[in-house]
């Protein structure tokens, strides 16, 4: 059968180069649109390291005022007081720019004896793990008694610390030639959020007398309008120069799932629209080609072929030519794994592949088997009639 | 060997019935070469597409070598007529994207336990006894009515069948094609002993068979 079957398709060469082109390139979209979905899913269900509920972002424009660092270094003392003070909140911590789900990246390169590591850097005050509910692995955050040391004290992720220490301790190292100490490590943060890959981080003391744009406050969960409302009052009242912007860290959560989906739909919207029309015109094809070969289906059936065997003939046909159609795209989709493409594990590869060849696989044999049984109930008498 | 009692068939549509076979009653031996014949419309076909189980007669039995088939699954139905039944059809009903050779195997190939290798052997033993054995390799649209013909004959004679249902098989084809067609027949008629039944307009060819039935507006009238 099998044999017969790739006779009938080498003589129809030129209709089965247009459906192998087809399934090729179906496999190519949808092999793309997996790989992303998997791979954002895989990421979504590893756990950021950081709790975003209940956490508040007051950013605040502090340099656009013009007035001088020690200025702007009392209103930030009377804001972090003034804040604290309200009974909603519970903790606060004045953080660099690059705050989670934000757009905004630290990078720079770690040196540990011959090692340059690049690496992202969060620089923050002491209560940063706390408002965040940032849990340790080993070792602990930064704290007062961090002061006066010669060493910047850091904390590093996990990620970071086989990175530059392997299974060895960490706790403890100076790094960096000496200015950086590794007082603890944490298991995870993905800074970009939950669909984001977890790169290398590491979090580092404020200097005495530093500070940056942005609180983030940990409040109690029924702090809601009234609360934003009095907060946006006093700190207009406290820094009546600067511009503030006050919103919960989910909006900034909702906004970096926006900026991982909307990519990810249109280009599904894309796949689905091109794939959908592939189906509809191998559907069409397939119709057309059915209804074009009915005679054959009653001789078939008048030499003994059944119901079953006609459709293995016909479905058989499909898939071979399907199957075909996957060789060169399986080609292409190993490449990405083997060559380490766009950082994404070769497991997730592996599975989108699977997944593309599964889906095509279903829809084409679908796509044969109706127009196959409508074929098939004609009596084989009226078959042989039919031109 | 085959039995017909009582044969009707009845074609329903909305408005309007159309009875195409009334009362046919009908024994034919083993070994026997009968010609159908009749005006056109007048159900020689249907007739002939019932005794090879390729329709279902609405009233009435049909029983082949001592199998009534009544109720029979497709799956059976397609055994039954890879085993024991041959076509041969007016419109030769040849795979144009298949060779001679392919067209011919095409039976065994829903046969059980016949290799590759063995069904190419018998292919081109049945090519051989119609004389086609240069073409085995052709394709269809290479071949003249005749010869396709004859692929036709080959392709129903591969499974041994015992019963041969020839469809006006000289139809298309001039009066020396004809000729050497019916030959062909005849040949298997009396060497193979198989059963022949055959539909056919030409009263020349039909008298060169055992025995005449002659139907009109779906009536046997002899």
């Amino acid at each position: 059968m099998i044999k017969s079957i790739f006779k009938l398709i080498w003589k129809r060469k030129r209709r089965s180069t247009l459906m192998i082109v087809e399934m090729f390139i179906s496999f190519l979209l949808l092999f793309a649109l997996f790989a992303m979905v998997l791979k954002n899913t895989r990421s979504y269900l590893e756990p950021t390291g950081f709790d975003y509920e209940n956490v508040w972002v007051v950013n605040m424009n502090i340099w656009g005022a013009g007035l001088s660092d020690e200025q702007n270094e009392l209103i930030i003392d009377q804001l972090r007081r003034n804040i604290l003070s309200m009974p909603d909140v519970l903790s606060l911590s004045n953080t660099s720019g690059n705050l989670p789900y934000s757009q905004s990246t630290y990078s720079t390169t770690m040196h540990y004896n011959d090692l340059k590591i690049s690496t992202n850097r969060v620089q923050s005050d002491d209560a940063f793990a706390e408002v965040l509910g940032i849990k340790l692995k080993q070792g602990r955050w930064y704290n007062k008694t961090d002061e006066g040391n010669k060493e910047i004290p850091i904390v590093i992720n996990q990620k970071l610390k086989e990175a530059m220490f392997g299974d060895e301790n960490a706790i403890g190292e100076i790094v960096h030639s000496g200015v950086y100490k590794v007082v603890g490590v944490v298991e995870q943060f993905k800074l970009k959020g939950e669909y984001s890959e977890e790169p290398n981080n590491f979090f580092s003391r404020f200097e005495p007398n530093h500070f940056d744009r942005i609180f983030l406050l940990k409040v109690k969960p029924d702090a809601g309008i009234a609360f934003e409302e009095q907060l946006i009052q006093t700190a207009s009242n406290i820094a009546k120069d600067w511009t503030i912007k006050v919103e919960p860290l989910s909006n900034y959560r909702k906004d970096a799932f926006q900026r991982t989906w909307i990519p990810i739909l249109l280009f599904g919207g894309v796949c689905i629209f091109l794939i959908l029309n592939i189906i509809l015109g191998l559907l069409g094809i397939l119709w057309y080609n059915i209804n074009n070969r009915i005679p054959e289906i009653g001789l078939r059936q008048s030499v003994g072929a059944s119901a079953g065997k006609i459709y293995q003939q016909f479905i058989g046909e499909m898939l071979v030519l399907t199957t075909l159609g996957f060789i060169p795209g399986i080609l292409i989709a190993v490449q990405f794994p083997l060559l380490h493409a766009f950082e994404i594990e070769d497991e997730i590869y592996l599975l989108a592949i699977l997944c593309s060849v599964f889906i095509i696989y279903m829809l084409v044999f679908i796509s044969s088997f109706i127009p196959s049984i409508q074929a098939v109930k004609i009596q084989p008498a009226i078959a042989l009639h039919e031109e | 060997m085959i039995t017909l009692k009582n044969l009707e068939k009845v074609y329903q549509t909305d408005e309007i019935e159309t009875v195409a076979l009334s009362n046919i009653n009908l024994e034919i031996a083993k070994g026997e070469f009968l010609s159908i014949m009749g005006p056109s419309g007048c159900g020689k076909s249907t007739l002939l597409n019932m005794i090879g189980l390729l329709d279902k007669p609405t009233n009435g039995m049909v029983e082949i070598e001592k199998n009534i088939i009544d109720g029979w699954r497709d799956k059976r139905l397609a055994q039954f007529r890879n085993q024991k039944l041959g076509f041969i059809f007016q419109s030769f009903h040849l795979i144009n994207d298949l060779q001679v050779v392919d067209n011919v195997e095409l039976p065994l190939l829903y046969r059980k336990g016949i290799s590759g290798k063995e069904r190419r052997k018998r292919a081109l033993e049945a090519i051989e006894k119609v004389g086609l054995s240069t073409r085995a390799k052709h394709y269809p649209a290479q071949l003249s009515g005749g010869q396709k013909q004859r692929v036709a004959i080959a392709r129903a004679i591969i499974g041994q069948p015992d019963i041969i249902l020839a469809d006006e098989p000289t139809g298309n084809l001039d009066s020396k094609m004809g000729n050497d067609i019916m030959e062909i027949l005849e040949k298997l008629n009396k060497q193979e002993k198989a059963t022949i039944i055959m539909v056919t307009h030409d009263e020349r060819l039909a008298n060169k068979t055992n025995r005449i039935i002659h139907l009109f507006d779906g009536k046997q009238v002899n």
